[in-house]
């Protein structure tokens, strides 16, 4: 009897690790989904002259982060929890010590970084966070388009989604992160490490990069320049949508393995618990009230469905523990605000093709600002945290969004000015009035006829 | 190069099998690596090239 039962404990146990194995593998195509929407967004957002090289851009930030965030992205994630110093964490799963020991592709530690019959998380996991980083990449690649060299976006590309984000997430979106030890910084969705932070390094180049020619008149009035195809634009949000529950499923930490939090219950990347059913109701409840909050203040297709994006993002650091109905007041107000904050943007000379720093940046920090006033006092970590460890504040949100902030300005501004400076950031004027495709694609969008009315093409 | 395993059981014991098991994984990393540096240098050239036909 006791042998049976100890098969039927054995076998229930490889249908959980082979459920949880599975449950990550789905989330990876299902934020692919976010790419599909990115490419059709931005390419819809651009002229017709110069739509292959957004799309070109698009598919390059994927595909460059996901290899390099292979070869050393993941690496820093585990390696910096604690801050430079690279010291282990409270949790022991953190510190450069132990991300040598599993996220290097040599060495002993290559057993963790391929296929391995005794491991069923590893890859699952780093697919997961390597399509954050595509994610958090592809976020900035919308402000830039139309005049941004291709390798120089390239390089861009990688400090981001490789290295900037993935930094701050270690430092806020891990149980051993600085920020969530010593500041109760929670973020259960990542509007700080991914949003803010991609908002903000678009603003640091776009501040280099500057405007596309024509963009604004000599006495600073901007003119808007419309993307060929608005239809494109909607349906790519849209499916970004559809991605982001694959992104923020996730986020959440199964139970019963050797590396979840609990044996029973679901829990957040910081132990604290929750379930999948809260992102039922809260996910289609934000995207919802965005759209509605934009409608308000824009009556504008595009901007509405940036509204649900926003909606989203203002949600997303508490996404594990609001009510609904306070997630409709959150998101509507965040899709009422989006542009006003972009307009503002824009007559400070700063030429935000898609309005990606307001949507990412500035609603990011409004969400985690938000979470401190409303769950102000709330564990920042599970149950096995030290008594004495920070809960969720104000300051502690404050002072994170602006550790955010800077994680994300300054690797923008200050590697951008280094391209500028050897002449691989701004595509000549001359090439952008004749059109990008034309120049370096060797292909044509439309073939059978359409042309930009401003192109000498 | 060569199957590094024992036994058909071994490859589901431990690591299990997986080519660069044998301890050859860093030097197709380091391959990888150099690969992509010559990508994104020659990739840059052949851009400033189309640029400068436009100067």
């Amino acid at each position: 009897m006791e042998e049976q039962i100890a098969a039927v404990i054995a076998q229930a146990q490889v249908t959980n690790t082979f459920f949880a194995e599975a449950y990550y593998f789905l989330t990876i195509p299902l934020m692919l989904l976010i790419h599909v929407g990115f490419l059709s967004y931005e390419m819809g957002a651009t002229r017709v002259k110069n739509v292959l090289s957004s799309g070109i851009k698009n598919l390059l930030a994927f595909a460059f982060t996901i290899v390099t965030f292979y070869f050393f992205g993941w690496w820093f994630y585990w390696a910096l929890p604690t801050g430079f110093t690279g010291t282990e964490g409270y949790m022991a799963i953190s510190g450069i010590a132990y991300a040598n020991a599993i996220a290097l592709p040599w060495g002993e530690s290559a057993q963790y970084m391929g296929p391995n019959m005794g491991d069923h998380a590893s890859g699952v996991f780093w697919g997961a966070f390597a399509l954050f980083a595509a994610t958090t990449a592809s976020i900035a690649s919308g402000a830039l388009i139309e005049r941004i060299q291709t390798a120089g976006f390239v390089i861009l590309a990688i400090v981001l989604g490789s290295f900037a984000w993935i930094i701050a997430a270690a430092w806020g979106w891990h149980a051993d992160g600085w920020l969530v030890t010593r500041w109760g910084f929670h973020d259960f969705g990542a509007a700080g490490c991914v949003h803010a932070v991609a908002g903000f390094f678009a603003l640091g180049v776009l501040i280099n990069l500057g405007p596309r020619v024509g963009k604004f008149n000599e006495d600073g009035s901007a003119n808007h320049i419309a993307g060929h195809n608005m239809m494109a634009t909607v349906i790519g949000l849209l499916l970004i949508i559809v991605g982001f529950f694959g992104f923020l499923m996730a986020c959440i930490i199964l139970p019963g393995e050797a590396w979840s939090w609990y044996g029973g219950e679901g829990t957040t990347i910081y132990g604290t618990p929750m379930t999948l059913s809260a992102l039922g109701f809260n996910i289609v409840l934000a995207a919802s009230s965005g759209i509605i909050g934009a409608w308000i203040m824009t009556k504008d297709p595009f901007w509405m469905m940036s509204g649900a994006l926003a909606g989203i993002i203002a949600v997303a650091s508490g996404l594990d523990i609001y009510f609904g109905s306070t997630v409709i007041i959150i998101a509507t107000v965040a899709g009422m605000i989006i542009k006003p904050c972009a307009d503002w943007l824009e007559a400070r000379g700063i030429d935000d093709a898609v309005g990606a720093v307001t949507i990412h940046g500035t609603i990011g920090v409004f969400g985690m600002v938000v979470l401190g006033i409303l769950a102000s006092g709330y564990p920042a970590l599970g149950a096995f945290a030290p008594e004495d460890a920070a809960t969720i504040s104000f300051t502690g949100q404050l002072m994170s969004a602006g550790v955010m902030f800077l994680m994300g300005f300054v690797p923008g501004y200050v590697v951008s000015l280094l391209l500028k400076s050897v002449g691989m950031l701004r595509v000549p004027d001359a090439v952008q009035v004749l059109g990008l495709d034309t120049v370096k694609v060797p292909a044509q969008a439309f073939p059978e006829g359409m042309s930009s009315s401003d192109s000498e093409a | 190069m060569g199957f590094p395993l024992e036994s058909w059981d071994a490859a589901f014991a431990d690591i299990g099998m997986f080519v660069g098991a044998d301890g050859g994984a860093g030097w197709y990393t380091a391959i990888a690596v150099v690969m992509y540096i010559v990508i994104i240098v020659v990739g840059n050239n052949d851009e400033q090239e189309k640029y400068n036909k436009h100067k």
